[in-house]
């Protein structure tokens, strides 16, 4: 068929007053299961190669090997679930420099450039201070550029949510885009793939806390 | 060299009537292609064919190969009144590919020549110049030009020693392929046609292309093995007609007498007419069926390999042992036992694209943007399609299906069964067996609607007559398409339109393979013109165009 699928990325840090947290992201291709699954028969879709299930839980499990031998790390966990086609990696980390570098690390094994370092976080417990650096990225920029019109259209109806949640209040944050929840102890910022990818959409945000 | 034939073979598009050059074609030959200029022009006008995309490139193509302002393509002296000929001619331990085409003056191939500083050999009557590599000759007189590839390999692979052998087939001869009974068949049937190739005796012609394939090899000791494999296969031959309504190619393979009997035995079958009961195959999408006697078909294919198959092939010293294992298999299955569960008529109709209710897991976030996962539900367009295949068994069928429902595999819907393919697959697949038919599908209403018996078939006479006649038929009707897509499906206006023009530019295709007549196994291939067009030639010509931009 030659409908429009889309999906969901959703990654969420819920913090500790002492800097410990966790982290888990979600991918929801949920409302494409039906495309999905007829794609999933073939060898390969338009010159791309078809990984098989196998594959993709092979890659999952690098990844889960890959944080369970990072610092600071632990409480790894998985779900794969081809039914609804919705992953998630989630773990427990001490410090958010932990994830950073993680990050680091993940760029320099798959030997992208430096401009890669694009994410970073940081929290100062005595500031009270939550803050998340995001540069956009030229190379994805290009590499989506180079899309044709039809495959852009995933981007577009694709969706990304970031979540950040605290024991305490929320007193101000610095991102326009960014929703604080009723309860007040928690980030939201929801846009689309393709505004990311354009380089269009500001992720970086700076929360004080009450 | 490749410039001028390619420039050469391109012009087949243009020239036509008769000064026949089939009398400069002699007996021999094996492989005939003739392109109909005439025939072509009168689909397509000459100056149509120049301001199209191709017919640009081509005169582009030209002046560069003549070094000269080419505005039309008879500027080159080619004569648009008569037939083009490629053909082939084999003289044992040679063979000649000959392109044959009529010329209204030559003095622009002469210039060509002259200009490209080769020898020009003037015999009596004609010139020629050689190339070696391969071994051409460009001949040419008044008239006529003839382009003749000499290939000729030794039992080691290497090249000839000279190619001043070949002959210019400029002259006509009184021994033609004229004298050649299965020609002269073909001949008669492709009068009409823009483009018809005809191929003699498939077994020697494919032992002969083996032999000088140096790529190959490892083929080139064993041409008398394929040969005797291939040697049930007579002459082919094609016929490309552009009409009005269509464009139609149409082929007839000749088989020998021993192998047409096998053959008509497979085909004898009779299709069963009760699955006409059960399909709307009038505003399907798409319909293929097939129809043998299964039965048949097992038994005469084990003989063939018995027979046939293995003396020809196997080693010597396990031919025996391989012959008897045909008869061990041959002894074990029960053909008719076989030919009973499946009888051998199938019928396969995408029928349309129905939507249905797909559930789907989302997520909606509480006061603190904790995530719970909802369900929510939209709808989803799926083809529909309905197979049936006739069986006349009831004992096997019937414990299998007990067998299936008590493992959960099926699930019994009142006189239909739902197949449990769990996500595997992403469409619900519906089964059952009635009135001695086996059908699957995807659509649950059809389904309910055949059980209760208030389903409306829709065949047309047309269709039932063609699904009748062949042993295989297909049809693909992609403009009804139309009717089953909106602009919702879409991400953009601009994407609907395009797929919506793609759609309905698309021509209808039907193909039917008939059963055997004489020795003969006949088919035919239609692309019906989409609106708009003059003819099956004038709507290519527009797809290529917009293909190219």
């Amino acid at each position: 068929m030659l409908l429009t699928s889309c999906f969901d990325v959703i990654d969420e840090v819920t913090m500790h007053e002492d800097g410990s947290g966790e982290f888990l992201l979600t991918v929801n291709m949920s409302k494409s299961k039906t495309k999905l699954t007829s794609i999933m028969l073939l060898d390969s879709i338009k010159g791309f190669r078809v990984p098989s299930k196998e594959e993709i839980n092979a890659n999952i499990n690098n990844w889960v090997e890959f944080l369970e031998n990072s610092q600071g790390i632990s409480n790894v966990k998985k779900t794969t679930d081809f039914n609804e086609f919705i992953f998630t990696l989630g773990f427990s980390f001490l410090s958010v420099e932990n994830i950073n570098q993680a990050i680091e690390k993940i760029v320099i094994k798959n030997k992208q450039s430096t401009e890669s370092f694009n994410l970073r976080y940081e929290f100062n417990p005595i500031k009270k201070e939550f803050s998340r650096h995001y540069t956009p990225n030229n190379a994805d920029k290009n590499r989506y550029d180079k899309l044709d019109q039809e495959d852009k259209t995933i981007f577009n109806e694709a969706v990304y949510v970031s979540i950040v949640r605290f024991n305490n209040e929320v007193a101000n944050c610095t991102n326009k885009k960014a929703v604080i929840s009723k309860s007040g102890k928690a980030v939201m910022i929801r846009t689309f793939a393709s505004n990311i990818f354009a380089g269009n959409q500001n992720l970086s945000n700076t929360i004080q806390l009450k | 060299m490749k410039k001028l034939l390619l420039a050469g073979f391109l012009i087949a598009f243009q020239s036509l009537q008769s000064q026949d050059l089939i009398q400069h074609i002699p007996q021999n030959s094996s492989i005939i292609l003739e392109v109909n200029v005439p025939k072509i022009l009168e689909a397509l006008p000459l100056t149509e064919f120049e301001n199209s995309d191709i017919g640009k490139e081509l005169l582009k193509t030209l002046s560069e190969v003549f070094e000269s302002r080419i505005t039309s393509l008879t500027d080159i002296g080619i004569n648009t009144n008569f037939s083009q000929y490629i053909f082939m001619v084999d003289k044992g331990n040679n063979i000649e590919f000959v392109y044959l085409l009529p010329l209204t003056n030559a003095n622009l191939i002469q210039q060509k020549m002259e200009q490209n500083q080769n020898k020009i050999i003037n015999e009596s009557g004609y010139n020629k110049v050689y190339h070696y590599d391969p071994i051409t000759t460009i001949n040419w007189n008044e008239s006529l030009l003839s382009i003749v590839i000499n290939m000729k390999i030794d039992e080691y692979g290497g090249l000839p020693d000279t190619g001043n052998s070949s002959s210019n087939y400029l002259s006509k001869i009184s021994s033609t392929i004229t004298n050649n009974t299965s020609f002269n068949k073909h001949k008669t049937k492709s009068k009409e046609t823009a483009v018809n190739f005809w191929m003699g005796n498939l077994s020697d012609n494919i032992s002969s292309l083996i032999k000088f394939d140096k790529k190959t090899g490892s083929l080139i000791a064993t041409p008398n093995l394929i040969k005797n494999l291939y040697n049930d296969y007579k002459s082919f031959s094609l016929n490309l007609y552009f009409e009005e309504k269509e464009t139609r190619i149409t082929t007839a393979m000749e088989f020998s007498p021993e192998y047409s009997k096998t053959l008509k035995k497979t085909f004898k079958h009779r299709f069963n007419k009760d699955l006409f009961n059960y399909v709307d195959i009038d505003n399907s999408l798409a319909y293929f069926s097939n129809n043998i006697d299964t039965e048949e078909a097992l038994k005469q294919n084990l003989r063939y390999l018995d027979e046939k198959v293995i003396p020809n092939t196997a080693e010597s010293s396990y031919k025996e042992e391989m012959s008897l294992g045909i008869t061990l298999i041959s002894t074990l299955l029960d053909e008719e036992a076989i030919g009973e569960i499946i009888k051998g008529d199938f019928l396969f109709v995408l029928s349309g694209i129905s939507e249905r209710e797909v559930e789907y897991t989302t997520y909606t976030y509480d006061s603190s943007f904790n995530r719970l996962p909802v369900v929510k539900t939209k709808m989803e367009k799926v083809p529909d399609f309905i197979a049936m295949a006739s069986t006349g068994e009831n004992k096997l069928l019937p414990k299998t299906i007990s067998y299936l429902e008590s493992k959960n595999f099926i699930e019994n819907q009142s006189g239909y069964y739902k197949i449990n393919a769990g996500t595997e697959v992403p469409f619900d697949y519906y089964f059952m067996i009635k009135n001695d038919i086996i059908f699957l599908g995807t659509s649950r209403s059809q389904f309910q609607n055949i059980v209760n018996g208030s389903y409306v078939p829709r065949v047309s006479s047309k269709s039932k007559k063609e699904i009748l006649k062949g042993h295989t038929t297909f049809y693909i009707g992609i403009g009804k398409a139309q009717n089953y897509i909106s602009k919702e499906d879409f991400s953009s206006e601009k994407e609907y339109n395009k797929i919506l023009d793609l759609i309905m530019n698309t021509p209808d295709i039907f193909f039917s393979a008939k059963k055997i007549r004489g020795n003969t196994a006949t088919s035919s291939l239609l692309f019906m013109t989409p609106e708009g067009y003059k003819n099956g030639l004038e709507y290519i010509m527009s797809f290529i165009d917009k293909l190219s931009k």
